[in-house]
């Protein structure tokens, strides 16, 4: 069930919200309300699919028990190895077996039969919240859960289930257990939420129309220069405010509910530098790794070779785990190499004193990774970008490139405003007035809301193009 | 968020709104939901079993939802006006639904390329049954909104009726049907070409539709030695009352985009004054009505007339919709001929029209009809067999 669906906002939403604060004050009830919730909610799209996310939810309960049993013990690293394997075995047989038996097939090693094995959605966010909820018991950041059926809420739960963000067990273990959705969270949960649908909606899905146009031509051969730049632009805003409005809608779906989860994006497109951006783009994700994969291969503390290799075994996963496509590898390692110069060369310096070539240089070099990320092969993606610099043999402009640009000018004016931290500098600068003129911008942002929230609906009524990038995921 | 007075005025908008809608949806359209919904998912068992039966459940729950939301053609208002405060012109949807504002600010399809070469194999194929039982054939093209040397679709923008039109009838004249092409004719009549269409909806008017039988009726009797009304009575605008529906319709494309986008179209019943008597049967897939009466009693449908939602497709408003087969007895007809038309939804008051100077007028419309389409033709033995297609490829 997509969140930006009339099913979802007029019926489902409708129903949890007042089965769960109209029917029961218990937390354990309510929790139990969650949990079958949630697992409706993902059964709604695959219903098979949801026999593994209850066998993910009891092993990992159980590994839960275990680890936190023998805590002291070296049995506990054995239980916890079983568990990570377990994890990724579930996650590589649906995700990755196909890829890799093709590529064995094409280099001859594997002669047999290739499975074409549908993805369950979301395996990639429920796996890695898995190992976090046993890691975490097992370092003490968060108590072991008694009843496993708390373990299928923090596993399970809704809002992040699908597309993220990936919450870390240590975030919600107290909240999983006793937890109190305010007046304030579950208003500013709305206003969040209308602000995710609108990204969703009224930008992600325009801005997806134009890229999806460009990469259609360029397979078609009959794309101009102009054209890819535009695909390029166009994309790279769909896929933020695709991720971007989702996690907003997560984050406010939660605090409905009483639960905090921690920032996904932090306004990326306005890093100076690479390092910059991945300390702002899909935050949840690259924390992650940070915390239960760079940090255990030595992270910061070892010498200068063996942090080079952390930081490229870090972003050749990160590539991997995107999806199980050599675009996705060649993606990961792209950002981990001008990672790596960045730190270990001048340019990082550079970069932080020249804000302006900062920001240039980070938005081209994101803008060919989303080229090569969005592409369906590697050749694609490498004709794509020739494209971009002048190999186009339909010329810089044609009346179709026009058309597009005109149509979508206003939406990728909006969108590009829409993504530097404009907002947060008015809020900072209406926070130093006067309490009368708040409560004025407040409601003037509150009709906004309103004329948002109407208007994303108008356009899912409509059945306009909607998907979702990151279900892939 | 910091406390003011505004939280629980949010929550309790949103609250009150999201709850409300949901059930205002399921009281005013629960049982319509289901109905398509379990409809949906006994098509998906019957084509895939159970992944079929999932899979057709919740998309045709999802879907009907979607179409019975309370209040939904006021969010259709809202999402055109919103793309008219966005000056966009092109309005894409999945499939061949995108809508495009023309340079006259009426709204078009875009319509692709098309093979006319299977279409004309069928009907050239059919010739041998005509010239075996005496019938003689028209392929009559209507007009098709994109008037060339008229109408401008934006730049970047290619809309091939035209050219498919062109490659249908050259490809029928050389198999040896004969082909009358209105578009040619609409440029040099009187009519104003901004108002021969709806400027929501790709059909011709009801006035042009009535000006189309007259030129047909015209071609048949010089070029095809027909003797059709001719003291030019039933084909005179006249002997007809015109009454009009100020504002009152949206047509396909207009339905897509709301009342605020390109405004709303007016619509015209015209009625003869001359007395008629028809009797007239409609097979309806299964079930088949016959109702008998004057012309206004057995072809006009009021109930697509009556109601003021704009919404409601009034093109239809001659014989309610495109049916499998449609049999017009006209029992005061001077001519005793008997015409069989072959049609798309621009054949709705087109026939209607032409019913009035024949004996029998057949409509059938091959999309819905299953039968025998050549044995049909040889049982019926009809003196004129026309095809009245705006596009004869078009599939809804």
């Amino acid at each position: 069930m997509l969140f930006s669906s009339t099913i979802f906002l007029f019926i489902f939403l409708p129903l949890v919200l007042i089965i769960y604060y109209g029917f029961t004050k218990k937390q354990h009830t309510r929790n139990i309300v969650l949990l079958i919730s949630s697992l409706f909610f993902y059964a709604w799209g695959e219903p098979r699919f949801v026999l593994i996310m209850i066998v993910s939810i009891g092993a990992n309960y159980t590994f839960g028990r275990l680890v936190h049993r023998y805590r002291k013990q070296r049995k506990a690293k054995y239980y916890l190895t079983v568990m990570v394997i377990f994890n990724l075995l579930i996650m590589g047989i649906f995700k990755y077996l196909s890829f890799i038996l093709e590529n064995l097939q094409q280099v001859g090693i594997w002669k047999g039969h290739v499975p074409q094995i549908a993805l369950p959605i979301g395996i990639s966010f429920f796996t890695f919240q898995s190992i976090s909820y046993v890691i975490d018991v097992y370092r003490g950041q968060g108590k072991v859960l008694k009843n496993p059926l708390n373990v299928g809420l923090y596993i399970a739960f809704f809002p992040q289930l699908i597309a993220g963000p990936i919450v870390r067990y240590e975030t919600v273990a107290r909240e999983i257990r006793r937890r109190k959705a305010t007046e304030a969270d579950f208003a500013s949960g709305i206003v969040r939420f209308i602000i995710g649908i609108g990204k969703k909606v009224l930008l992600s899905n325009q801005l997806a129309l134009v890229a999806d146009k460009a990469f259609e031509l360029h397979q078609h051969q009959q794309l101009t220069m102009g054209f890819a730049w535009l695909g390029a632009i166009s994309y790279m805003l769909q896929i933020y405010f695709d991720f971007g409005g989702y996690s907003d809608m997560a984050i406010g779906l939660g605090r409905m509910f009483g639960f905090h989860f921690n920032e996904n994006f932090n306004y990326p497109y306005a890093a100076k530098s690479i390092t910059e951006f991945w300390r702002r783009w899909h935050i949840s994700l690259s924390s992650w790794f940070r915390d239960y994969v760079y940090i255990p291969l030595g992270g910061n503390r070892v010498n200068k070779l063996k942090q080079a290799r952390n930081i490229f075994v870090v972003w050749l996963l990160t590539g991997i785990w995107h999806g199980a496509n050599w675009t996705f590898m060649v993606w990961g390692i792209y950002f981990g190499i001008l990672l790596l110069i960045e730190k270990f060369t001048y340019l990082g310096k550079y970069l932080e004193r020249t804000k302006l070539m900062g920001h240039i240089y980070t938005l081209l070099l994101v803008l060919i990774s989303w080229v090569i990320f969005r592409a369906d092969h590697l050749s694609l993606a490498f004709s794509y970008i020739k494209h971009m610099l002048g190999e186009a043999q339909q010329g810089i402009v044609n009346d179709l490139t026009l058309l597009y640009l005109k149509e979508n000018m206003s939406i990728l004016i909006i969108a590009s405003i829409a993504s530097l931290p404009f907002s947060k500098k008015i809020k900072a600068w209406l926070d130093k007035k006067s309490i009368g003129i708040q409560r004025i911008a407040q409601f003037i942002g509150l009709c906004g809301l309103a004329g948002i929230f109407l208007m994303a609906i108008a356009a899912l009524v409509k059945g306009t193009y909607n998907p979702f990038i990151y279900f892939n995921f | 968020m910091k406390k003011n007075p505004y939280q629980r005025v949010i929550i309790i908008l949103f609250c009150t709104f999201i709850i409300g809608t949901g059930i205002m949806t399921i009281l005013n359209s629960g049982q319509a939901i289901m109905k398509v919904a379990c409809t949906e998912a006994i098509k998906g068992y019957k084509e895939q079993g159970i992944k079929g039966l999932e899979d057709g459940f919740i998309k045709g729950l999802e879907t009907s939802i979607n179409e019975n939301i309370v209040g939904r053609t006021s969010y259709i208002n809202l999402y055109g006006l919103s793309a008219k405060w966005l000056n966009k012109h092109y309005i894409q949807e999945e499939g061949s639904n995108s809508v495009v504002k023309d340079s006259r600010g009426h709204l078009e399809f875009i319509t692709r390329p098309v093979d006319m070469k299977p279409y004309v194999e069928e009907i050239v194929g059919l010739k041998p049954v005509f010239e075996e039982i005496g019938s003689k054939v028209l392929y009559i093209q209507t007009p098709v909104k994109v008037i060339e040397d008229y109408v401008k679709m934006p730049q970047g923008i290619t809309d091939y009726s035209n050219s498919n039109s062109d490659q249908l009838l050259q490809e029928l004249e050389e198999g040896g049907i004969a082909t009358l092409d209105l578009r040619q004719n609409i440029k040099r009549s009187s009519l104003n070409l901004d108002e021969v269409f709806y400027k929501t909806d790709h059909h011709w008017t009801t006035e042009t539709a009535f000006w189309a039988v007259g030129e047909t009726k015209d071609y048949l009797n010089r070029e095809m030695d027909f003797y059709l009304d001719p003291h030019n009575f039933f084909t005179d605008s006249h002997n007809y009352k015109k009454i009009q529906y100020k504002n009152s319709f949206l047509g396909s494309q207009g339905r897509r985009v709301g009342k605020y986008y390109a405004g709303v179209d007016d619509y015209t019943l015209m009625l003869p004054t001359f007395d008629t008597e028809y009797s007239v049967k409609i097979n309806k897939h299964d079930i088949i009505s016959e109702t008998e009466g004057n012309f206004e009693e057995t072809l006009v449908k009021y109930y697509l007339l009556r109601p003021k939602d704009i919404f409601i497709n009034r093109y239809a408003a001659y014989f309610g919709a495109d049916f499998a087969e449609v049999i017009i007895n006209n029992k005061y007809s001077e001519s005793p001929l008997k015409v069989l038309i072959f049609k798309d939804s621009y054949g709705l008051p087109f026939s209607a029209f032409f019913s009035t100077m024949v004996a029998e007028t057949r409509l059938l419309d091959t999309r819905y009809y299953t039968g025998n389409v050549e044995q049909y033709i040889k049982d019926y033995q009809p003196d004129l067999v026309l095809y009245v297609f705006k596009s004869i490829n078009t599939q809804t």
